[in-house]
């Protein structure tokens, strides 16, 4: 090691690992007169080794580094603020928290004033999970050095999101951003925005965020998956698209698009963009089960039900999963599975009227018309409270099951229902075949003489030909696809049917 | 009748104690009669003769304490040892998070066999060797354990003390003497289990004979392979291939092989031997365990389906065929092949449980129950707890928590050491917002089994969402050891990368 006239000695100033760079700063002597004190200063001068740890440090290799920093400590006494410093900071990512804390603590007992070691302190914490503790520790830092600082108040705002305090956590944040734009105080706010259930702020922040940050990958697609919660298609679309555009391997927004264009009948396109996902995230249970519903868009039924067998066995607690395999096993007429699998989405999830009417039409197949029709009571029912299913839909079904079952004053009377239904509510849109499904049990139970409000048809009624009540059970539902992003689901561990 | 003629033909009606019985008289009338005295000593031997290749097996001591491995950190595709999941590229045939994996990492077999779950990777800790759940059949003790059990059992049937004095054998008399010395070596090897002595004439012998024999080139082989000594055993067997080709000289020095671990070695000498014997059932058994064990699923079924094809009763091969159809969804293919192993007469409750599950998942319900009432009845000790953990997934299918939570809690009274019914329960309690408990669960699931990916990940997304960074990021970590393709792992490793990386 030659040693000239100056000392290096690194001075972190800023908040990034590779931007902190060592700053020379001369000392007083010459070179003419280090040179007779050479050894001397080789021996006694606390930072003439900081560089070589800097060095190694910003170039990852921890272990020359810790070398070379017990080297330091043991000639010191550990009286090295720098190589302390340091030490704590690869202990840290190292995972070693205890040990890097106590450096730190070093660190500070060394040099009381500085501002750098109570902020690095106050993040160990953090990373410990002692929020409060870690808070105090920011506010010291703050009495220390008087400038905002962005860092500190985003990472008090990140401590109180994580005690739930969202009113403070959002003061901080709005602190950080005003002395320091940077995009993850963005994302922590949207970020408190949905946890308050208003996804109007929260595109409203993504919308400023993508501004300043227009080639952000995750700060678009996050918010076309907002766009789409929102029921907003078209931007949604689009903001997925540049996402993309940016980072053709971001999981998230293909997952994304893929779902977009499922719903819009486009499954050759979605399933191409699942197969892209799949690279990445082979066991999501979301991403089989979209999958599977392409499948069935397409009828190819055994494919689907493979795909969503997949998903269900990756997530056996996901009642849409559940939902779906019921719905698929209805079209292959296979009511007993069908029941099974809707009455184990119910079970998971018991304010679904959707399920329960699905539940409905399978044990109406199954011949038990009591039960059916108390499935049907519980569909309506829960869809008073909370409307998820067309309402036409359901009580066609009811009056198709009932006509079914030969119960025919009933069902007249829940086909009354849906025509007032139809007359009065002026926002509802039939589909064609449900449409046309309502007109055969109509001039089917008009033949046996039922009266209907609107009696000026008049077309149907020829000869005497009673027209044979209809085959299907009336309106399939439309499919349901789960457009799931966020894989949140546990692995469980598998089933092993071992040894023979 | 010729008293010595009854006894012949009592040997070959595998009538060993008559054939004993009468030997003994014929030995009290003339102790000289070498014939009587051969017969005994075969009649003797085949009492406890087991295929010792076939049992053949490292003892935990031995699997962690090994140093015929080569390589210490082989390459890919290349060891036995170095344990978990290989990358996706490499990878053929379902993923961890589908198919089960032993302590080693290896996926799940379909027969529970010699070496098929217990080997441990080199650094595991002997606490670790010893706790591995499908052991707990066996007696713990290194393998020599079970070849003493054997040889004091064996003396008990023969009563009246030892038949012949080991200790006062004249070695190079009985070597010269072919007749005498096989049956008396194979006495020695499988009843007395005196491995030395039993080398010890062995030598002699094959040095004695004149054209040189590869019956002890083999005995020597088996010998060195028992004392622990496979590069002595290879040679031997090697040895033995040159003076002519066997089959059992094939099969052992691939046992040899792999217990050295170099499967591909191992496959090689395989397909060498089915060069000269084509289509043999006993070497296709060999090569499709090792392909399994180096997670080539597809060669492996491959190979069980041609030992179908020529042995069409084989249950080691249907229930490895079944399995893999389970596992690759298509439970009712592997329903078939469980079928096909109920006819033949296997009655374990294992077989009824993988009933069960292939019925549940092929949407045969009406069965189900039935398959799992059965298995509860006739279940032992040893597998019970997995009979209540698989009726716990079949509750879980029908999304009945209380029922899946009581089924786990009975895995777990039947063996404590159950540790994928642990993680279930971890998760059901996770499922009720009770934190504290599931992590209590993972731990306990995760120190029981360390090979598992599951408890590790489902311990540091709960970590990770209590605001508990750290231990998530050292969990998240040891998940990915386990399993380091699985997504959400890595997803979550990312994110806490990010808090531990910038200051």
């Amino acid at each position: 090691m030659d040693v000239e006239s100056n000392s290096p000695k690194p001075i972190q100033t800023t908040a990034e690992v590779s931007s902190a760079k060592p700053t020379t700063t001369t000392t007083g002597t010459t070179v003419a007169n280090l040179k007779s004190q050479h050894k001397k200063a080789e021996l006694k001068h606390p930072s003439n080794r900081n560089w070589l740890i800097h060095l190694h440090y910003v170039r990852r290799e921890f272990n020359t580094c810790k070398t070379i920093i017990f080297e330091e400590l043991l000639r010191l006494n550990g009286q090295s603020e720098y190589a302390n410093y340091i030490l704590a900071l690869i202990y840290r990512s190292e995972g070693k928290m205890q040990e890097s804390l106590d450096k730190l603590q070093v660190c500070h007992e060394l040099e009381p004033t500085n501002a750098n070691t109570v902020r690095q302190i106050a993040r160990s914490l953090f990373l410990l999970g002692r929020h409060k503790l870690a808070i105090d520790a920011y506010q010291k830092a703050q009495l220390l050095n008087e400038d905002s600082d962005a860092e500190t108040h985003y990472n008090m705002g990140m401590c109180f999101l994580f005690m739930m305090d969202l009113d403070k956590a959002k003061e901080h944040m709005n602190l950080s951003l005003q002395s320091r734009v940077t995009h993850k105080a963005f994302e922590s706010m949207a970020q408190i925005a949905i946890a308050r259930n208003s996804i109007q702020e929260a595109i409203g922040i993504y919308e400023k965020a993508a501004r300043v940050f227009p080639e952000n990958a995750e700060v678009l697609s996050n918010l076309g998956v907002l766009y789409m919660k929102a029921g907003r298609d078209d931007i949604a679309f689009s903001r997925l698209g540049s996402a993309i555009a940016f980072d053709p391997w971001n999981a998230r927004a293909t997952v994304a698009v893929a779902s977009m264009l499922q719903t819009y009948d486009d499954y050759d396109q979605a399933l191409a963009k699942y197969k892209v996902v799949m690279q990445t995230m082979p066991d999501s249970a979301s991403v089989w089960n979209n999958v599977g519903m392409c499948f069935f868009g397409k009828r190819k039924y055994v494919a689907a039900i493979s795909c969503l067998k997949r998903a269900y066995y990756l997530s056996p607690f996901d009642w849409k999963i559940l939902h779906n395999l019921g719905l698929l096993h209805l079209h292959m007429q296979q009511y007993a599975s069908a029941f099974h699998f809707l009455t184990a989405s119910i079970n998971l999830k018991p304010d679904q009227s959707h399920t329960f009417m699905l539940l409905a039409v399978a044990i109406s197949h199954l011949d038990d018309v009591e039960y059916a029709k108390h499935a049907y009571e519980q569909a309506v029912r829960l869809n008073i409270q909370n409307i998820t299913t067309d309402p036409v839909n359901l009580v066609l079904n009811y009056a198709v099951s009932l006509f079914n079952h030969k119960k025919f004053p009933e069902s007249h009377q829940k086909l009354v229902e849906v025509y007032n239904m139809i007359e009065n509510g002026s926002g509802v849109i039939i589909e064609e075949d449900s449409k046309e499904i309502y007109h055969r049990v109509k001039t089917a139970l008009k033949l046996m003489e039922f009266a209907f409000p609107d009696d000026n048809d008049g077309d149907m009624i020829t000869g005497g030909v009673p027209i044979p009540p209809p085959a299907s059970q009336g309106t399939q539902p439309r499919k349901r696809v789960t457009t799931q992003q966020s894989v949140d689901q546990q692995a469980i561990g598998n089933l092993d049917p071992d040894l023979v | 009748m010729d008293p010595f003629y009854l006894a012949i033909l009592r040997y070959r009606q595998r009538q060993f104690d008559e054939c004993i019985a009468l030997c003994t008289d014929v030995l009290r009338k003339n102790p000289l009669d070498q014939a009587a005295w051969s017969l005994k000593t075969r009649a003797l031997t085949e009492q406890v003769r087991v295929d010792y290749l076939e049992i053949f097996e490292d003892g935990i001591a031995e699997a962690v304490f090994n140093e015929d491995t080569i390589a210490t950190a082989a390459r890919p595709g290349t060891s036995l040892r170095t344990g978990t999941a290989r990358r996706t590229a490499s990878r053929d045939g379902p993923s961890p998070a589908i198919r089960p994996v032993t302590q080693s990492g290896r996926p799940l077999s379909g027969v529970m066999r010699p070496g098929s779950s217990a080997s441990a990777r080199p650094g595991t800790s002997l606490d670790q060797a010893l706790r591995a759940r499908a052991t707990t059949a066996r007696p713990i003790s290194a393998s020599a354990g079970r070849h003493v059990r054997l040889g004091t059992a064996s003396m008990v049937t023969g009563g009246e003390g030892p038949f012949i004095n080991v200790s006062r054998l004249n070695m190079q008399k009985y070597a010269t003497h072919d007749g005498l010395a096989k049956p008396l070596f194979e006495y020695l090897f499988y009843v007395e289990n005196d491995t030395k002595h039993s080398l010890e004439l062995a030598t002699l012998a094959s040095k004695n004979c004149s054209p040189r024999d590869w019956w002890w080139q083999v005995q020597l082989a088996l010998c060195w392979l028992r004392l622990g000594q496979p590069r002595n055993a290879e040679k031997h067997f090697r040895m033995a291939l040159l003076i002519e080709p066997m089959l059992i000289t094939y099969v052992g020095l691939a046992k040899v092989y792999v217990k050295m671990d170099q499967p591909l070695a191992a496959i090689e000498v395989c397909e060498k031997g089915l060069e000269k014997f084509p289509l043999d059932v006993s070497l296709l058994t060999e090569m499709a365990r090792i392909q399994e064990g180096l997670q080539n699923m597809s060669i492996s079924v491959k190979l069980y389906r041609d030992i179908l094809s020529q042995d069409s009763s084989n249950i080691e091969a249907i229930a490895c065929i079944g399995m893999h159809h389970f596992y690759t969804d298509q439970p009712e293919v592997a329903l078939r092949f469980y079928r096909r192993l109920l006819q033949m007469g296997v009655y374990t409750a294992e077989l009824f449980v993988n009933l069960g599950l292939c019925c549940f998942y092929s949407q045969q319900y009406d069965m189900t129950l039935n398959c799992f009432q059965r298995a509860l009845q006739i279940a032992g000790n040893d597998c019970i707890a997995d009979v209540w953990y698989n009726l716990g997934q079949i509750a879980m299918g029908l999304s009945d928590t209380t029922w899946a939570s009581q089924c786990f809690r009975l895995a777990i009274s039947c063996d404590n050491n159950h540790a994928e019914a642990y993680n279930n329960l971890g998760v059901l309690e996770a499922r009720k917002g009770r934190n504290d408990q599931s992590v209590a669960f993972f731990q306990t699931s995760m120190t029981l089994a360390p090979h598992l990916f599951e408890p590790l990940y489902n311990q540091a997304k709960i970590a990770d969402s209590i605001g508990d960074l750290q231990n998530s990021y050292l969990i998240v970590q040891r998940a990915l050891e386990n399993y380091p393709d699985h997504a959400d792992s890595k997803q979550l490793f990312d994110k806490l990368k990010k808090y531990f990386e910038t200051m």
